[in-house]
């Protein structure tokens, strides 16, 4: 899957999942810069990274997925 | 124009969810719904979770769920194991929320502790013990529920473990964990059941049919309290369709299925009857299946109706006569095959069986028909079934429009009478003249007093006839037992039967002698039997029995309603006379000195059961 494609799916996922308009997360959005980013979204997230891909997040994984990097790494990772 | 956009949007968005359920393409349904006009205005529902667990990922894929149904979901969760004092303490936030439906999901591991982790360390009689306890907990706060609300409630009941504490000695007696939980989800069944509008939902079940170990995420609980995994969290929202739908009374009373690939594999006008696929070996049996499903459909009253692009001669001698066909022309109230369009036979349908396209479901495993009639026809309710015929059945069972949650006796008996009507309709057409018609019918009735066991069915056909109804009286069963005991009071029941079947308990006639006159207080039919000259026979005993009692005529009123049409002439046609109108009530008589009322020959005066 080439980055771009990737990036796309991760944004649309972080952005349902934290309620926020996708025009307002890129590729450089982290907890830190968006104020939804709470511990309910980080659940939806985790669940909707698991449920899209087709992972398994132990609590430690889904733990540090903190931001669109550590989660684009997280999958490239894994080879998708 | 905007009730087709809504049909190809609707269309789209349920595919959409149903092959795609993740968050993002449901928030994304649910903007898009929100944002096309609608044919109706969106129903709203606020929904309220009691919970001991983390529920809020479901609402997103309910609140989707829900508007492809036309349904604005509003929704509240109560706190973490707060549904204790929520239920009991009548200033809550639940009760300000003000709910249309309340959902009561607590855990086996939240509720019952001891028999979830810990049950290898207790006795029969502990378990027994914290069995009960749970029991009355539960009592008090549905009860407490009742006394705050009127809002149906619906109870999880209580997940056995995946690994029972003795492992497959478990089995071995009937006090094993898991038995012990089925047992006590027994009772909290029975306790449902005393409650009015108190529902269980199957968790157990649900969890089951997906898988215990798949369906539990035990990090996931342990670090987010969220012990359902991410794969199952869509099962547990359509689940919760299942009782929205009912609730609301979303419900298709009947089922309109194609034949062709549908109810057999094959073309019968291609294949001819004897290469259709229909047995009960792969890949055959699947049609066979969704035969038997659509069956029990039927029993739990959906009424049954064929639309199918054929020639009629070579489907209905599949119908009669395929030795492996589980449906019989009998289960049809209502036939439409023939080469017109689908959309007409399902309007053609709807009138037919009298009732709204709103309240009729489409089989059909063309895509193109399923997708031109959620385009013409977006009330009607289309089952999306999926491309392999073997999961047709499977699919039409998990249908939510077919969700009922009390089942009566009328309700079973529904697709019969529709059936009988059909019978009576066809063999009108086959008849020259009306005369013989009603003689074909071979109409038997028995005309009687009221019992005790029949006393509840003419107080409500007195509050439900609309139609055939001369005034339009309503009276409970308590008014009704009164006039019984008053001596100038003659209360008639009439049972009807033909050669289709027994139609029971129909009319009901109340009259009362005043004077030299016996007068009409209520005189009505369901619609059931309307148009088959009953009425004349009826009237025709009231007015021979007050000649017998030495009157001298027979008092009527006819009082207009919105409804009661087809009752308006009643008193002209059987030569009574205008006397006198106040508003719109018009009084009518007879002189019986002069003129009487004569039976229909076609009619069979008898004891009916």
């Amino acid at each position: 899957m080439s980055a771009n494609v990737l990036d796309d799916r991760v944004r649309r996922i972080v952005a349902s999942s934290f309620n926020v308009p996708l025009g307002e997360v890129n590729t450089e959005s982290s907890d830190d810069s968006l104020a939804q980013w709470d511990s309910l979204g980080q659940l939806v997230l985790i669940l909707e990274l698991e449920r899209e891909f087709g992972l398994e997040l132990s609590p430690e994984q889904g733990e540090r997925l903190r931001s669109i990097v550590a989660i684009t790494d997280m999958l490239s990772l894994r080879g998708l | 124009m905007a009730n087709q956009e809504w049909g190809i949007a609707r269309a789209l968005l349920r595919e959409l969810v149903r092959t795609a359920p993740d968050s993002a393409v449901t928030n994304f349904v649910s903007q898009q719904v929100l944002q096309i006009p609608q044919p109706a205005p969106l129903t709203r529902l606020r929904m309220a979770f009691l919970r001991s667990f983390t529920l809020e990922p479901v609402v997103p894929l309910l609140r989707a769920e829900a508007l492809l149904y036309g349904i604005e979901l509003i929704t509240q969760m109560g706190g973490f194991n707060a549904y204790a004092p929520e239920l009991l303490n009548h200033n809550s936030q639940l009760y300000h929320f003000d709910a249309d439906v309340v959902v009561l999901a607590i855990q086996t591991r939240d509720l019952l502790p001891q028999l979830w982790e810990g049950f290898a360390d207790l006795t029969t009689v502990e378990v027994e013990a914290a069995e009960l306890a749970a029991l009355r907990s539960l009592s008090e706060w549905i009860s407490a529920f009742r006394q705050h609300s009127h809002a149906p409630l619906v109870i999880h009941n209580f997940e056995v473990p995946a690994e029972p504490a003795f492992g497959v000695l478990d089995a071995q007696s009937t006090d094993g964990q898991i038995q012990s939980l089925q047992r006590f989800n027994r009772r909290l069944a029975a306790l449902a059941a005393e409650h009015p509008s108190a529902y269980v939902l199957d968790y157990d079940g649900l969890v089951a049919s997906f898988g215990r170990h798949r369906w539990h995420d035990e990090r996931k609980w342990l670090t987010a309290r969220m012990p359902v995994s991410a794969h199952a969290i869509p099962l547990l929202a359509k689940e919760y369709m299942r009782f929205v739908l009912p609730l609301l009374g979303r419900v298709a009373k009947a089922l309109v299925v194609d034949l062709d690939n549908t109810l057999w594999g094959g073309v019968v006008a291609d294949d001819g009857i004897d290469c259709l696929r229909l047995d009960a070996e792969y890949p055959a049996v699947a049609h066979l299946r969704l035969q038997r499903a659509i069956l029990d459909l039927h029993a739990r009253g959906v009424i049954l109706a064929v639309a199918s692009k054929n020639n009629p001669a070579d489907a209905l001698e599949v119908l009669e006569t395929h030795p492996k066909m589980l449906l019989r022309p009998s289960h049809f109230a209502a036939l439409r095959i023939n080469w017109n369009d689908k959309v007409q036979s399902l309007r053609e349908i709807a009138s037919e069986l009298n009732i709204g396209l709103d309240s009729i479901a489409f089989l059909d495993d063309s895509p193109v028909e399923r997708l031109r009639v959620s385009v013409e026809l977006p009330q009607v309710a289309i089952i999306e079934l999926p491309s392999d015929p073997m999961d047709y059945a499977d699919t039409l069972r998990s249908c939510p429009v077919f969700e009922r949650l009390a089942i009566s006796s009328e309700d079973r008996d529904r697709g019969r009478h529709y059936w009988e009507q059909r019978r009576r309709h066809e063999a009108m057409e086959a008849t020259s003249t009306v005369g013989d018609y009603y003689r074909s019918l071979g109409t038997r009735l028995d005309i009687r007093g009221p019992s005790a066991q029949s006393l509840p069915r003419v107080a409500q056909l007195t509050q439900k006839t609309n139609q055939f109804n001369l005034t339009t009286r309503r009276y409970t069963e308590a008014e009704i037992a009164a006039f019984m005991t008053e001596a100038s009071v003659f209360v008639y029941e009439a049972h009807v039967s033909d050669r289709f079947g027994d139609s029971g308990l129909v009319g009901v006639a109340i009259i009362r002698d005043a004077g030299s006159v016996c007068e009409i207080d209520t005189l009505l039919l369901s619609c059931r039997v309307i148009e088959r000259t009953i009425e004349t026979a009826v009237l025709s005993r009231i007015a021979d029995d007050a000649s017998d009692r030495g009157l001298t005529g027979v008092r009527g009123w006819f009082i207009p309603t919105t409804k009661n049409l087809p009752a308006a002439d009643f008193y002209p046609n059987h030569g009574f006379t205008l006397v006198n109108t106040e508003n719109d009530k018009s009084v009518w008589e007879l002189d019986l000195r002069k003129s009487r009322v004569e039976w229909p020959t076609w009619i069979a005066r008898g004891r009916l059961a």
